[in-house]
């Protein structure tokens, strides 16, 4: 379970757990903001790398699951086999982020369509020309007519591209 | 938890976690994250707690501001994000 938590207001602001019918979450081992974006990282036991949205302000996918990625290693008699995630890295220049699994393996993923995808979606400013009744007017009739497009986009594990992948120890 | 200044290796300040564990037996600390602005330092611990420390002042010991005990079990990792 990741828990945010708003240190000015010492408030908890959401809990992030992935939704699994058939077993219980794995533990978390490390978790990381992508340091100029909504975008927190987290990965767990099973070598799943999960996508969340985290924000302090408005968003139709703040504290949801966006997508999830899982690289697979080969054991010695053939068998896919996965390895948990100890240390990761971003670059908000070229939208790449590193990530290094408990075998030596290092991972180059290209999330730089997910945070496109993601600020797309960012509710405008609110000095957007509208006025306060116009802007009612708008949510209410997106609301009832499900015309709202922000919640029609989906994420999937096609918005995290898996570069390069190389034994570095 | 030590505060050392890195110029002259010189300890500057402790940082206790105050009152006893849930845990006692597992009480490593296992994330640290400095929040320079606010001479904050957040500690994560495999006793299931993030407590926050003050650095703000110039006493040997920081000041325990608060603890956050949501957990239910150890807390592996943290990461801080200022909004801008």
């Amino acid at each position: 379970m990741i828990y945010i938590f708003n240190y000015n207001s010492y408030r908890q602001e959401g809990g992030l757990r992935v939704d699994l019918t058939d077993k219980n979450p794995e533990a978390v081992k490390i978790c990381k903001f992508m340091q100029g974006t909504d975008i927190l990282v987290s990965a767990d036991l099973e070598g799943y790398i999960h996508f969340w949205c985290v924000t302090a302000t408005p968003h139709p996918k703040k504290n949801q699951l966006l997508c999830s990625v899982r690289d697979f290693s080969e054991s010695d008699v053939g068998e896919k086999a996965f390895f948990p995630i100890r240390a990761m890295d971003f670059d908000i220049e070229t939208g790449m982020l590193y990530t290094g699994d408990e075998m030596g393996y290092m991972n180059k993923w290209d999330i730089s369509k997910l945070i496109e995808k993601l600020d797309d979606m960012k509710p405008k400013d609110f000095n957007d020309g509208l006025t306060e009744k116009q802007r009612e007017v708008k949510q209410k009739a997106a609301f009832l007519t499900g015309l709202n497009e922000n919640l029609k986009v989906q994420f999937s594990s096609d918005d995290v591209i898996q570069v390069h992948r190389w034994k570095a120890h | 938890m030590f505060s050392i200044n890195i110029k002259n290796g010189a300890k500057m300040k402790k940082f206790k976690k105050g009152e006893k564990s849930k845990n006692k037996d597992k009480d490593d600390v296992s994330s640290l994250y400095y929040w320079g602005s606010q001479n904050v330092l957040i500690a994560a611990s495999w006793d299931g707690n993030v407590r926050l420390f003050d650095d703000g002042d110039a006493s040997e010991e920081g000041i325990k501001k608060y603890t956050m005990d949501k957990h239910r079990d150890s807390v592996t990792n943290l990461d801080f994000k200022e909004e801008e």
